[in-house]
């Protein structure tokens, strides 16, 4: 009993040490910029947006800061072709108001549509003096010859194939988005309207889930014809007259990202898996100055025709 | 802190020829008849066999200690007379026999040792003292099966645990079962099973080790200074041997914790026994208490089994074991968004033990080790990578004792070593880095053993061919040095140095705090072998034949260590880049053994540091002080408690510098995504400048041995974090939210043995 008296003794004594101990995990907070903007050749309008870092309002949860950190007042030039194009700054509504209240501030030039192969540069000169700079130079996918010419151009393929088959040009470290879309129309409404179909479905928890495709290097898409036709049958929603409706064709939609969109993609995919945990995540910029992405894309599009007869057997005829 | 590590070992080399040549010429000046002594110690109930037990001829200096495989030889005994030998070991009773020394002789030994616990009374603790004085063991530590049952158990008894207890030894957390070692990370501590190499010694995301204790026989630790019969790691050795079963009865146990349950069944076959030991996981339910309350789906088992044979009419003084080992770890969700991970160990060999008539041992083993891991991504966002490891590996080694007591070792060791790796980037390219490579090496060390008060261990490995192919991979030189001088009696001043190289590498991500996939390969040919240069100095002071301080300095640089290239961004640049570091500090070691109280105290004060790239920062194992104390009580009638508190200052960690908006995008058909799909980020300050608060913890453990009919069965409560210390393990960027380890968590074990 003595030694164990003793025994619990050595235990209380120790237990002095049992406190908690709180830290705050922030280093002394210095204000960083971000500058973020990709430049598109499918439409002349393109956007920025300048941004500043905070601290979050608790030190510790980032999403408790309200205060939109918007820079505003920056004045913002982009060179394309020895050209000068002077950015205007507005506002937008806000859909997801949950954490900023105010309106999205961005800079926007209306009549700048570059072309794939052109650099463009930007400048942006900050209200407190300082400068972020960038380049990018938008993928060189010329329309002709991006995509391949023994390419499906009907549905069905001609040699009697249950896929269709789509391939494109090859660029070194580029990233491709593909979509794939049945255009069609309602009667009585010029509206084009679009369904996506999905590279294949996938059995996910008994239910059977459509996969579309994502960010790849492959240079291809096979789609079988019977996911084909369960985006076509999934056209009308309900409304089983089918003729109501036109079927344009099949549009696969591509987005070409340039080096600085592909790299900065792929910085973004961080999550290994589902277990392991990793604190210090890496970043990518190509802003000089500060942080951000200044990235380009191209958008390409290829169009497959249904024949009357394949269509006419799904009822749209 | 770059040194030409070749030139010294070139030197050291011819140094080293030179010195053995004079120490082997056993010039005998006195005609005295002599003889030698040799013996085998092993346990009266099982026949296993005992390592590191003292041997010591009463009332003379002389005296041994048994090795790995349970022998002793005490050369140049005066002959012609009778002597008595006593044989000691931790928790068993000494033994003294007579013995008779034939002149020109070796007179063998076969001695049993009765273990205290059947003696119906409590432990005696004898035989702990060093009968070696001058052994050159400066950062070696031999742990007992004995002394790891007597650490608390915790939810699973763990032999990676328990080495973090010895000081210079650092873990991360609760959550990992990886040990760090005098500032280097843990892919350079080489685990060997029986002499086969074990790649992944680990089950469930790192938090246990394959390692069943049940199955181990001894353990050796080196942290530092190793011989030089150990190559291919800059840190450590971890050398494991097992049990070869039990030689006199069929025996069986289980037991079962909250987390698995467990096998063992053993006994005699003709000229030799068996044991085969098994577990596997049934609950994952106390995960959640490692893994913040994540469900995570593990399946894992692990199998030992061994066979061994010692036939002396087959080949006289010979013995044979047939080893295997295979460990599984599986993670399969029924979500098909999130991966399955699964990865494998196996390990087959087959080793030869020789004694002759003559004071020569023979070791001979080919082991095959396999190592297999795989994260298949299903629908998530993970990409697919497999590691395939395959290593054939022949050690020879023979032992020669002079009758001047001093030995010499040479060996020769073969390693082919295949490594496959794929793995696709986030772009979704696909790369091999895996490689080929054979490794033949040599080596040979003295131990001058002669002098009573003075020991060496001076030796050298060379590696004829390297593994990997980049330049200056072959012909690396190792040489090792290691002293010991007995300064008065109770004291001994001990000094080691050496080079050590390792051209094998796991890509590791240091900002990975929970690491699920750690593949192995041999390093690539862009790079060179990391080396590291060891300086160790140490004094041990045995106040009385019970207590006992050890106080050992080190200094460490590295050099070439592979580490993941932060700044990969294309296809092209180079997965590994070379970083080199420094580590140094002082380490207390202070051993008390008495009944019913014994103590170890530990503390360690050391610094690490790592350079890539010109920037210099504190790596994530850099523990400034760690501190920790071990109680055990012997209780009586079968109780016995002991009790840890591990103390370690706070682990490095990178601040916030506050955060920036960052533009998240997944599709860009989304028209208006620029403008509103942003995500907080935080931008770092310099690497690792912070430190998290200090941590500690204190276990308790409680055990009842107790019988029932034949079945002796064996009760064990512990409980982890007895004040619920919260030990902050990282707050989550992304929402501030603090991540405790281990809350208070109290766990059992049932053990029953027929």
């Amino acid at each position: 009993m003595k030694n164990f008296s003793i025994f619990i003794l050595f235990i209380i004594a120790v237990e002095f040490y049992s406190c908690d101990v709180a830290l705050n995990p922030n280093a002394p907070f210095r204000q960083r910029y971000a500058l973020t903007g990709i430049m598109r050749n499918d439409t002349s309008v393109q956007i920025v947006t300048l941004t500043k870092s905070y601290q979050p309002s608790d030190g510790l949860n980032p999403l408790t800061n309200t205060t939109d950190p918007a820079v505003i007042g920056a004045e913002v030039n982009m060179w394309y072709r020895d050209t000068l194009y002077e950015l205007r700054d507005t506002t937008i509504a806000r859909t997801d108001t949950s954490q900023y209240k105010d309106s999205v501030h961005f800079y926007y030039i209306k009549n700048l549509q570059p072309q794939p192969g052109e650099y463009i540069d930007i400048e942006a000169l900050l209200p407190n003096g300082l400068l972020l700079q960038s380049t990018t130079q938008l993928p060189d996918a010329e329309s002709y010859g991006f995509f391949n010419s023994d390419d499906d151009r009907t549905i069905p393929p001609a040699d009697g194939r249950n896929y269709i088959h789509v391939g494109w040009q090859q660029f070194p470290n580029i990233l491709y988005q593909p979509k794939i879309v049945i255009t069609y129309y309602v009667k009585g409404d010029t509206t084009k309207q679009e369904k996506e179909v999905p590279l294949y479905y996938e059995n996910i928890n008994g239910s059977s889930t459509p996969i579309y495709p994502t960010q790849t290097k492959i240079t291809f898409v096979d789609i079988d014809l019977g996911t084909i036709n369960r985006a076509l049958n999934e056209i009308p929603q309900g409304n089983n007259d089918k003729l109501q409706y036109t079927i344009a064709n099949i549009d696969v939609q591509m987005i070409v990202y340039d080096e600085t969109l592909t790299t900065y993609y792929s910085s973004l995919q961080t999550g290994v898996d589902a277990f392991t945990v990793r604190l210090d995540q890496p970043d990518f910029s190509n802003i000089s100055g500060g942080y951000g992405m200044f990235g380009s894309y191209v958008r390409q599009d290829f169009y497959i025709k249904f024949t009357a007869d394949y269509l006419k057997a799904l009822g749209y005829y | 802190m770059k040194k030409n590590f070749n030139n010294k070992g070139e030197s050291f080399f011819i140094f080293f020829c030179l010195l053995s040549l004079i120490f082997s010429l056993n010039i005998n000046l006195f005609a005295q008849e002599k003889g030698t002594l040799r013996g085998i110690v092993v346990d009266s109930t099982n026949g296993e066999v005992l390592p590191f037990c003292n041997a010591v001829i009463e009332n003379t200096k002389m005296g041994a200690t048994t090795n790995t495989n349970g022998y002793f030889l005490i050369p140049s005994i005066p002959a012609k007379k009778n002597y008595n030998l006593i044989v000691s070991f931790v928790g068993y009773a000494a033994k003294k026999i007579k013995v008779f020394i034939a002149p020109d002789k070796i007179t063998d030994l076969e001695i049993k040792l009765v273990p205290t616990n059947i003696l119906l009374k409590p432990v005696e603790r004898v035989g702990v003292r060093t009968i070696e004085k001058n052994a050159t063991d400066i950062g070696l530590q031999r742990i007992s099966v004995k002394e790891l049952e007597m650490l608390p158990k915790g939810v699973e008894s763990d032999v990676f645990r328990s080495l973090q207890y010895i000081p210079g030894v650092q873990s991360t957390g609760d959550v990992s079962a990886r040990y760090y070692v005098r500032g280097s990370p843990s892919n350079e501590n080489l685990v060997l099973i029986n002499g086969a190499t074990i790649y992944n010694p680990f089950h469930a995301l790192g938090i246990f080790s394959v390692i069943d204790p049940d199955m181990i026989n001894s353990i050796e630790f080196y942290k530092g200074g190793f011989p030089a019969q150990y190559n291919g790691r800059l840190s450590s050795v971890l050398n494991i041997i097992t049990k070869d079963g039990n030689k006199n009865n069929y025996d069986a146990k289980a037991s079962a914790s909250f987390l698995s349950g467990k096998a063992l069944v053993e006994g005699p076959i003709p000229n030799g026994s068996f044991i085969i030991t098994g577990r596997k996981s049934f609950s994952t339910e106390i995960l959640k208490k490692f893994l913040d309350n994540q469900d995570v789906p593990i399946n894992f088992y692990d199998l030992s089994y061994k066979l061994d044979y010692e036939n002396p009419n087959f080949i006289k003084g010979s013995k044979f074991d047939i080893q295997g080992f295979s460990s599984g770890d599986k993670i399969e969700s029924t979500n098909p968004l999130v991966e399955n991970v699964n990865w494998y160990n196996n390990i087959f060999g087959v080793n030869w033990s020789q004694i002759t008539d003559s004071p020569l041992f023979f070791n001979m083993g080919l082991n095959w080790s396999n190592f297999s891991g795989a994260v298949t991504p299903n629908l998530s966002n993970a990409k697919p990578k497999t590691n395939q490891v395959n290593d054939l590996s022949l050690r020879t080694s023979f032992t020669y004792i002079y009758d001047s007591k001093d030995e010499m070792e040479v060996g020769l060791n073969v390693q082919d070593l295949d490594t496959k790796l794929l793995l696709e980037n986030s772009l979704g390219a696909t790369s091999d880095i895996g490689s080929h490579g054979t490794n033949i090496n040599v080596y040979a060390l003295y131990k001058l053993m002669r002098y009573d008060n003075f020991g060496a261990n001076i030796g050298t490995t060379i590696d004829l061919t390297g593994l990997s192919q980049a330049p200056g991979s072959a012909f690396q030189i190792g040489p090792r040095l290691s002293l010991t001088y007995r300064l008065i009696p109770t004291i001994a001043l001990k000094a080691a140095w050496g080079i050590y190289t390792q051209q094998v590498t796991t890509l590791s991500d240091e900002n990975e705090i929970i690491s699920l996939f750690e593949p192995w390969i041999i390093t690539p040919n862009y790079l060179k072998p990391s080396t590291a240069i060891h300086y160790t100095i140490g004094m041990k002071t045995d106040f009385t034949e019970n207590l006992s301080l050890d106080v050992q300095g080190y200094y460490k640089v590295m050099q070439n260590i592979p580490t993941l290239n932060d700044n990969k961004i294309l296809d092209s640049d180079p997965d590994l880049v070379p970083a080199s570091g420094e580590s140094y500090g002082w380490e207390f070691l202070l051993n008390y053994t008495g009944d019913p109280f014994s103590f170890m105290g530990s503390y360690s004060l050391s610094w690490t540091y790592k350079d890539v790239a010109g920037w210099i920062y504190y790596p994530r194992y850099d523990v400034r002080n760690a501190l920790n104390l071990i109680l055990n009580a012997n209780l009586g009638k079968g109780w016995s408690a002991s009790a840890v508190w591990i103390f370690n200052s706070g682990l490095p960690f990178t601040q916030n510098m506050g955060y920036y908006n960052k533009f998240y995008f997944n599709d860009l058909y989304a028209e208006w995504s620029i403008l509103e799909d942003y995500k907080p980020f935080a931008i770092l300050s310099d690497k690792n400048l912070g430190r998290l608060p200090d941590y500690h913890r204190l276990d308790l453990n409680l055990t009842k041995k107790f019988k029932i009919s034949d079945f002796n069965f064996s009760l064990d409560i512990s409980i982890i974090n007895v004040y619920n210390r919260k030990n902050l393990f990282y707050f989550k960027r992304d929402t501030g939210e603090r991540v405790n380890m281990l809350p208070f968590l109290p766990t059992a074990t049932l053990k029953v043995e027929i």
